[in-house]
């Protein structure tokens, strides 16, 4: 593990996080998830966000894939403000130029894989287009013989594989991954990670990942260490 | 988005099937009742437009059944400038036929009988509405004593063929002639000789039930100027042309049609809350699935038009079915009524569209509950 600077965005950072602060309400109390997290992250990075449960990473990750919105603090993209954008603007944001894998998978148990790797696309009708692009990145993921199958008829490998898939049909700029290994054996999970590299290096995706597998980072990764809801200072 | 709508109807079969069973019934009741009020409409039409001429009845009677008037009348309006015809009728209702009540064998079976005076019907065109529908055998003749027309229906639902005996009231005919006008109403009488109808009825000599006339000029105008000058011969009869009795029938009618009315308004609240449970359970075990789609970037308006797309395909295949049901429910009350119902054209492209409509309106709130989700909330529901 090599832990850098939370700020390593070079000078003209892909994604900037600054003051992010979220607080909810839990009962009668008031919870502040994030602390005021800073975070730079340069385009065609991979970027490890590690910390026990409960520190707040699975609530930055939505935070900074557009999914939630924070308490305070200013999030930009390349350079625009994210947060100044209407939900709608916010929903074409994640559907144009991110892609999302989640620990529990969180496929559409009525769809097909087929057609849960398409399901971004069916609200603008590029679906029907994209369905031989949606077949051929199945069958590259090692699911050739699956593209029909509903996910109750699939391991949580292929869910997990199907998921990664769906997060790139749309050729996102970043991938956000939420525990992507967590429901998965070591094995399985050591072959998401490997694929999710291998986006990374070609065709040079970004790629944020959560994770307390920490068996999977590999020496010149760059890792964010969150505790109680702020990023731990460099050792 | 169309084929993921309909995967979602149907991932869950026995709701959906349950809702389109409860909606076909609500959209096929509603078009059968309808069906059967055109029917009956169509029936009432058909009847009076057979009518050429004039009925005068007494004042305020309702029916010919209910009425008296002056036979001197007869040669009093045969006297008016224009008027061809003018023959009495005696109206009665049957009790028995044939030793029982016609109405055992149901209540459209009422059967009337009519005496008339066949030398005086024969000044109206064609021998007047029965002796132009005769089928088989002859109209009423003079010097007929116990002669009888009945229907063709009758003659079926009675076995009597020309030259048999018939019961009426206790008194015997026999069947001279059989005549057929495909209308339910007139296809309920018997016609026998007016002496013989003065008997059954115990009326006095000196009065009729009405007087049948016609003008020799047929047109609206002129029929309606003839009522008008006979009307002003007394201050107790009424003259009755076939525009004032389908006038009177319509109104009759037109309170079936506003019972109509508040049955379609009754059925589309009823249709709508259909929709709008069976959205919202939908809704509510598929709340993680909407949060997945909004995080992978659908908009609150996709998410909507995901939900507006099912339930008004649910409405839609409801309005299909409520069509066939409804037409093969008037198809088969036709085989027990007197008339046909009627299943219009419009009224089927009506049920469909009413069908999408309460589809549409029931899912208009699921869909807004559905679209106003929380992505990050909704995918930890589990």
């Amino acid at each position: 593990m090599n832990p850098e600077s939370n700020q390593a965005g070079g000078a003209n950072p892909m994604l900037s996080a600054r003051g992010i602060e979220k607080t909810y309400k839990k009962g009668s109390n008031q919870v502040r998830s994030l602390r005021g997290v800073d975070l730079d992250v340069a385009r065609g990075e991979l970027l490890y966000i590690v910390g026990p449960s409960g520190s707040g990473k699975s609530t930055l990750l939505g935070i900074l894939g557009a999914l939630d919105r924070p308490t305070a603090g200013t999030l930009l993209l390349d350079g625009r403000d994210v947060f100044d954008r209407t939900d709608r603007e916010l929903a074409l944001l994640r559907r144009r130029k991110f892609g999302f894998v989640f620990q529990a998978f969180n496929l559409i148990p009525t769809l097909t894989a087929v057609g849960n790797v398409l399901s971004p696309l069916i609200p603008d009708g590029s679906a029907r287009k994209a369905e031989a692009e949606a077949r051929d990145l199945l069958a590259r993921l090692g699911l050739a013989g699956r593209l029909d199958h509903k996910p109750f008829e699939l391991s949580g490998g292929e869910q997990q594989r199907v998921a990664l898939a769906r997060a790139l049909i749309g050729k996102p700029e970043i991938l956000f991954a939420d525990e992507p290994t967590g429901e998965l054996d070591s094995e399985k999970g050591g072959e998401i990670i490997d694929m999710i590299r291998a986006l990374n290096r070609d065709p040079g995706v970004t790629v944020l990942i959560v994770t307390h597998a920490l068996q999977h980072i590999r020496s010149g990764d760059r890792v964010q260490r969150l505790k109680d809801g702020m990023f731990e200072k460099e050792a | 988005m169309l084929r993921f709508a309909l995967g979602n109807l149907f991932a869950k079969r026995i709701r959906t099937i349950l809702s389109l069973v409860l909606l076909t019934m609500v959209l096929g009741g509603t078009i059968g009742l309808i069906s059967l009020s055109s029917g009956m409409r169509g029936s009432v039409s058909t009847t009076f437009m057979r009518l050429d001429g004039i009925v005068v009845i007494a004042k305020g009677s309702a029916d010919p059944l209910f009425s008296t008037v002056r036979s001197s009348l007869v040669a009093e309006i045969r006297g008016i400038e224009g008027i061809s015809a003018s023959t009495p009728e005696i109206w009665g209702l049957v009790v028995l036929l044939e030793g029982r009540s016609p109405l055992t064998k149901g209540w459209f079976s009422a059967v009337g009988y009519g005496g008339f005076d066949p030398e005086t019907m024969k000044q109206a065109r064609g021998g007047g509405l029965y002796g132009k529908a005769i089928v088989e055998g002859r109209f009423l003749a003079e010097g007929d004593a116990d002669a009888a027309v009945i229907s063709r229906k009758l003659a079926y639902e009675y076995k009597k063929g020309i030259g048999d005996a018939i019961a009426v009231n206790g008194m015997r005919f026999s069947v001279v002639g059989i005549y057929h006008t495909g209308s339910m109403f007139l296809d309920q009488s018997i016609i026998v000789p007016l002496a013989k109808a003065r008997e059954m009825h115990q009326m006095r000599e000196g009065t009729v039930s009405t007087v049948y006339v016609e003008t020799e000029d047929a047109s609206e105008g002129s029929v309606r100027a003839a009522a008008a000058r006979i009307a002003a011969l007394s201050p107790d009869i009424e003259a009755k042309t076939k525009y004032d009795w389908h006038k009177e029938f319509s109104a009759v009618l037109g309170n079936l049609d506003a019972f109509f009315t508040a049955q379609s308004a009754y059925v589309a609240v009823l249709g709508i809350i259909i929709v709008l449970l069976t959205m919202s359970m939908s809704v509510m075990e598929r709340k993680r699935e909407f949060g997945i789609l909004k995080a992978v970037g659908w908009t609150r308006s996709d998410v909507m038009r995901l939900v507006l797309l099912e339930s008004a395909f649910l409405g839609a295949c409801a309005g299909v079915l409520g069509c066939a049901a409804g037409a093969a429910s008037a198809r088969l009350l036709g085989e027990f009524l007197p008339f046909k119902p009627l299943v219009a054209p419009w009224l089927v492209s009506l049920t469909f569209f009413i069908g999408v409509f309460l589809g549409v309106c029931g899912g208009i709130y699921p869909a807004f509950k559905a679209a106003s989700l929380d992505p990050v909330e909704a995918m930890r529901t589990e």
